[in-house]
């Protein structure tokens, strides 16, 4: 399994959406972090912990965008993509992007 | 012999029953004294935390109206993300001293909201300012009137007319 800190191995101030609003957008993130391992079906624990704070943007650009992308049913997605925060509304807004985007597809 | 043994054990419940009911008695009249307190004052540091949560809406709500007015402040952006993080952090801990899962969840979910009417349009991004009567301030309002309206309900949950008999006074009163 793969465990990505966001604030130790990509930036403590996530910021925007797209790679335009900046090297620390969702984009930039999805594309570095997790775009290779979840489409080859490996396990990715992501933590959220230790920034200044995420902006709605920048979650779903980074997980929405993944569904987009790569096309994994959040029934899929669920098992091998592991949130941890310390704030319960993160896992909350990011889950109901996975869904939104996957029903946005059909 | 067996008369004395007997008077004995007479003597004893005599004097000792009524001293072992005396400290039985003390010992759950204390205890419960003692959860009362406990509970008055959990339900007064959930008030007093929701009381606290309504005015940090408040000033969010200030700070996402001005950003979303102006041209882009990369530093009330990072102002912005802090608050609604420690909102979020402080609605979370709440979840440890009260047993009301539902409106906490309820609070949760506006939380979600809010974030998402201040953060996922026109935010982090070059952008120019808006008029004060568009969408996004609308829905910005929206979100953090539900978000105090979910606080006051947590807060009026601590002090329910639990009974029949409260209801009833309330009634003939």
């Amino acid at each position: 399994m793969i465990t990505v800190n966001i604030a130790k191995d990509f930036t403590r101030y996530p910021t925007g959406r797209l790679k335009k609003n900046g090297a620390t957008s969702g984009e930039a993130f999805r594309e570095q972090f997790l775009e290779e391992p979840l489409s080859k079906g490996e396990k990715v624990q992501v933590e959220f912990d230790g920034t200044i704070g995420y902006g709605s943007s920048f979650l779903e650009e980074a997980f929405g965008g993944l569904v987009r992308k790569l096309r994994i049913a959040p029934s899929v997605l669920n098992d091998i993509l592991i949130l941890k925060s310390s704030d319960p509304s993160i896992e909350t807004e990011v889950r109901q992007y996975i869904e939104e985007s996957y029903n946005s597809l059909k | 012999m067996e008369y004395q043994a007997c008077s004995y054990w007479v003597e004893l419940a005599r004097f000792g029953l009524p001293a072992t009911l005396v400290i039985v008695g003390w010992i759950v009249v204390n205890n419960l004294a003692v959860k009362r307190e406990r509970d008055k004052s959990r339900r007064e540091m959930v008030t007093k935390s929701a009381d606290g949560l309504c005015e940090s809406v408040d000033k969010i709500l200030e700070d996402a109206n001005e950003y979303h007015s102006s041209n882009r402040n990369k530093q009330l952006e990072i102002v912005i993300k802090i608050k609604l993080g420690d909102l979020s952090q402080r609605l979370a801990s709440l979840m440890s001293i009260t047993q009301e899962t539902n409106i906490l969840t309820n609070c949760l979910n506006a939380m979600v909201k809010l974030r998402q009417a201040i953060t996922s349009k026109h935010f982090e991004d070059e952008h120019i300012s808006v008029p004060s009567d568009t969408l996004i301030h609308e829905e910005i309002a929206d979100a953090a009137l539900a978000m105090k309206r979910n606080l006051v309900d947590l807060k009026h949950s601590q002090f329910p007319l639990k009974n029949s008999f409260c209801l009833s006074f309330k009634c003939h009163r």
